[in-house]
Order: structure tokens, then sequence, then C-alpha cells
């Protein structure tokens, strides 16, 4: 295929770490987002906008399984996940390959700020030293620009936390099982500006290592954090183009309206 | 500056403080209503128990009537034993239930469980005992431990299920969630993630339904009986405490009336520390 290059240790490989193809979800016989085509690529962020009841976040919970968690739900059409079809992985191996951010900081209760870091690796099973929980935990909360502030408190309850350094510890969570893509649900609307603006920081140094997909109500939000942006409007995708292109030169008037706040 | 709470006359205030002061002392006097006969059955039994009490009564069987002395050390030993037995039934087999009810089944398999949870809630006791005398006493022929710590499992169940469930549905789905999306299995995600979370109000529960089980006279009547002596085995009659207070209450001896009371107190002491101690061991790390 002509997207494909050869990168150094002469393996074919795409530049897209995810591609859809007439995906369409639905709930119970009741389309939610239908005919999605979209490819994204390596080490890049998307932000995916729209207006409520668009799809974006089916569109979101659908490249990791989530979806499956609400009854009557139905897939058709393929996702392709880091070069393989996502019915080839299991639905906890995915999870690990492609992990997700969600609205509201959900951070475990039960659990320390450190607990919670590891969480998605001690509780899978995997045992290891302690010294390397710590280099994962250092590495993980440092990645998520959170660790100078609680690296004297890995021991308290996550709840103590505030809700900005709790939707970044969830980030943290989410990177130390090393995942490929991160998935982010509206990640900052839940959180002042203040904290907005330290997670969208947060995003920005993480890029380079990871794909970023990223919901988002704001558009400010969406020009100022991502490489590429998606319209979804009633459940299909309007426009998908580098993030400049859109907010400066939209080729769809639906998209012109809508981020001229005509409508939404 | 305008005054925007002229129409409110100084009558009106006056009413509605005094109103406010009623429903208030109103408020202390229902709680105090809640917890004065705890109080009160705690003292009297204290004031009434106390004085039969002696090393003896913890280490030695009962005595024939005429003869003073003795103690309950059976029947000690046979609560705490049928309370483990019942516990080993009744724990599982709720929590497991609850969890089913909330977790993995569907709408109207959960309200048919729940319902009929809620029905054997109600059923009284004694019923319980003749179930389980019906189905371990009969077809083994004689009272054991067993029938017995069957009854008060059967008879912990629902209790424990039903706050399990209520337990588990205040938690947030989106923990459910952010720990899936971790790739944690879900019966992993339910165990350690979601129950865990529970377990404050779950044990609550169990401490609930022991504390119930371990107070029960009638299912015990006809499937462990009672013993004066040591039980031999499981599934042979055992004493208890209850039974023993009932056996002694209804004679006509004043020693007798004295042991019962002693007994009273003792299993109102045992469940106390069953409690503090069940409170103590699984105490949250984080509050």
């Amino acid at each position: 295929m002509h997207e494909n290059t050869t990168n150094i240790t002469g393996q074919k490989e795409s530049k897209f770490s995810l591609e859809t193809e007439n995906l369409n979800v639905s709930f119970s016989g009741r389309n939610a987002i239908s005919d999605i085509s979209i490819k994204i690529r390596y080490n890049s962020i998307t932000a995916i906008i729209g207006p409520s009841g668009c799809g974006k976040s089916t569109f979101l919970r659908s490249l990791n399984f989530m979806h499956d968690l609400t009854q009557g739900s139905e897939v058709t059409g393929s996702i392709n996940v880091l070069g393989k079809d996502i019915t080839d992985y299991d639905s906890t191996e995915i999870r690990r390959k492609v992990g997700m951010v969600f609205q509201k900081p959900n951070p475990f209760p039960t659990m320390s700020v450190f607990e919670n870091v590891i969480a998605g690796l001690s509780l899978n099973g995997f045992r290891m030293m302690r010294n390397k929980y710590n280099d994962i935990v250092e590495e993980a909360l440092s990645k998520a620009g959170l660790w100078d502030e609680v690296k004297d408190r890995l021991k308290v309850s996550a709840m103590s936390l505030s809700g900005g350094q709790q939707q970044r510890l969830c980030i943290a969570r989410t990177l130390a099982v090393s995942p490929e893509i991160v998935l982010m649900d509206e990640p900052t609307s839940a959180l002042d500006p203040k904290s907005t603006a330290r997670i969208e920081e947060t995003i920005h140094e993480i890029k380079s290592k990871y794909t970023i997909i990223i919901v988002t109500h704001n558009m400010q939000q969406a020009a100022r954090a991502s490489d590429y942006t998606a319209f979804f409007y009633l459940g299909k995708l309007i426009e998908h183009s580098k993030t400049r292109n859109v907010f400066t030169s939209p080729k769809e008037k639906l998209t012109e309206e809508y981020i001229t706040g005509k409508f939404g | 500056m305008e005054d925007y709470y002229a129409h409110i006359k100084d009558s009106h205030l006056r009413k509605r403080k005094f109103t406010s002061s009623l429903m208030i002392f109103l408020c202390i006097i229902a709680a105090l209503a809640a917890v004065l006969p705890l109080v009160y059955i705690f003292f009297y039994t204290t004031a009434a128990g106390a004085s039969a009490l002696n090393i003896d009564f913890f280490t030695e069987l009962p005595k024939p009537v005429g003869e003073t002395g003795g103690g309950m050390a059976n029947a000690i030993a046979g609560t705490l034993t049928l309370v483990g037995l019942g516990s080993i039934i009744g724990i599982p087999v709720g929590i497991m239930a609850g969890i089913y009810i909330n977790e993995y089944s569907g709408n109207i398999t959960a309200n048919a469980i729940k319902f009929v949870t809620d029905v054997l809630a109600g059923v009284p006791s004694i019923i319980i005992g003749i179930f389980a005398y019906g189905v371990l006493v009969i077809p083994m022929q004689r009272f054991s431990a067993l029938a017995g710590g069957f009854a008060l499992g059967i008879l912990m169940i629902p209790t424990i299920t039903r706050i399990t469930e209520e337990m588990l549905k205040l938690v947030p789905q989106t923990l459910r969630e952010a720990s899936l999306a971790l790739g944690i299995p879900r019966w992993k995600t339910t165990v350690l993630i979601v129950l865990k979370t529970a377990s404050g109000g779950i044990i609550t529960g169990i401490l609930l339904a022991i504390a119930r089980a371990a107070g029960e006279t009638a299912p015990l009547l006809f499937t462990s009986f009672g013993n004066n002596y040591w039980a031999e085995s499981l599934d042979g009659p055992m004493a208890s405490i209850p039974v023993q207070i009932f056996n002694y209450a209804i004679s006509p001896y004043e020693e007798w009336h004295r042991k019962a009371w002693a007994g009273a107190f003792v299993l109102i002491t045992l469940i106390f520390i069953i409690s503090l101690a069940v409170r103590f061991v699984t105490r949250k790390k984080y509050g």
C-alpha cells in the first residue's frame, strides 16, 4: 500500500496506528455512529469535536472495546489497531494497548497514589521487584507532570489530591501499563482552567511517544492542543484534517458553522 | 438600603424558631428512644448477670440442679462454632449472590432473586429451623451442630445478599470503567476494585448477620439441640448460649436464672467483641 513506509529494520510499517473502515456502532438497534472511516497517525494528537450526542464518545469507546459494557451494542465495519484487526485482540489485551482517560477523575479510592499508578500492573498479576515498581511510578508520574507535586506523598490516599492532580494521576495510571494509544474522553471538562492548562501541557509532552485521541467540547482546546481535528456530526465524520486547516479553512460548510458557533 | 425582609414580622420569626427548636427536640427524643433500650438492656444484664460470672463460668461444664458452681464453657464454644459454621455458609453465598445480582445478572433475574431474598429475610427463624430439621436432621437421624450451622447460615444469607447488593450499587460505574480500561479482567475488577471499595458497608452487613445469628434460639432448638457436655463432633448435638439461656430461664431454679442472666451478658459481650475485632482487622487504610 502506498501509505506504507519501510522502517530501519526493513519491516513494512504503516504510518497509522489506528484505522477504521465503515465503522458503525448501534445501541439496541439505534445507530450512534455510522460509516466512520478514519486513519490516525502514529504519535499525533487528534481532537474529536462536535455537538453533544454526535457520537464522539461512542467512537472513542469502540476503539478499546468499552462499548461492550453497554448492553445491546453492536458493531459493524472494521477497526485496525497497530496493524491488527481489533477482533484479533482479547478485550483485556486491547485495553492495555489502548489506554483511556475519562471525563471525571476516577482514581481508585481504596488505594494510595503509588498503588493507583501501578494498579494496571499489580492487579494484572505482573509481579515485579519493588525497585522496578518505584521506577515505573516515578516515570509515569513524571510523564503526567505530577511527580514533583506528589513525590513526598506517594503513600497518601489518592482521594486527598485535588481534582486536577487526580486527573493527572489517572493519566499516569494509564501510561504505567505502557499503552501505544491513549484515548481521552473530555479529560478536562470537570477541571478548572489552570488544571486544564496543566493537562494540555502534559498531553503535549507525552505526544512524542503516544498516539493520542482526545474528545473535547472545547474548541479552543482542540485548536491549541491537537495536530489533527475530526469533526463529528449526527454520528457521521464530516471532516478530518490538519487542525490548522479545519480551523482556518474548513472544507465543509457544516464544520465552518460549528466552529464559528452557529450551532452546537 | 431597602429591607427585603420587612414583610417578615418578628412574631413569624419567633414562631419559626420555636418550630425549629421543637423539631430538633423531637429528633433528640427519638434518638434517645433508639439508644436507651440498648443501654438499659446492657446495664440490666450486666447487673443481673455479672454476679454469677466467674472463671468457672467460662471453663466448666453445667452442673446438675442442686450443685453449685459450674459454667457454660460448652455453650460458649458451641455458639462460636455454630456461628462460625453459619458464616462459612452464609457469608460466601450472601456476598456472591449480591455480586451476581448487581454485577452480572439482567434486570429480570436480579429482581426475582431480590424478591426471593426479601421473602427469605421475612421467614420466621423457627421455620428455617424446621427446614434444616427436614433436610439434615431427619436424613442424618440425629441432631447435629452441622444442622444448626446450616440453619444459621440460611438465616444470614438474605441480610448479607441485600447489603452487598446495595453497597455495590453505590460504587460508581466510572470506577469499574477505570479498572477495565487498564486491561484488568472483569472478575478481578469486581473483586479487587468494586468489592474492595464497597467493603466497609458489606462488613457492616456481615456483622449484623453474625450478631443476629449468634442470638438466635429458635432455629437451633431442633437442629443443634443442646448438650450438657462438650460436643463430641460436628455431627452430634451441640450446646449454644441462647438455647442454654432458654433452658435455664424456663427452669424454676433461682441459681439457674442467675446463670441465664450471666449467659445473656456473655452473649452480648461476645457479639460486641466480635464486632470490634472485625472492624479493627478490616479497618480501611484510607478513609
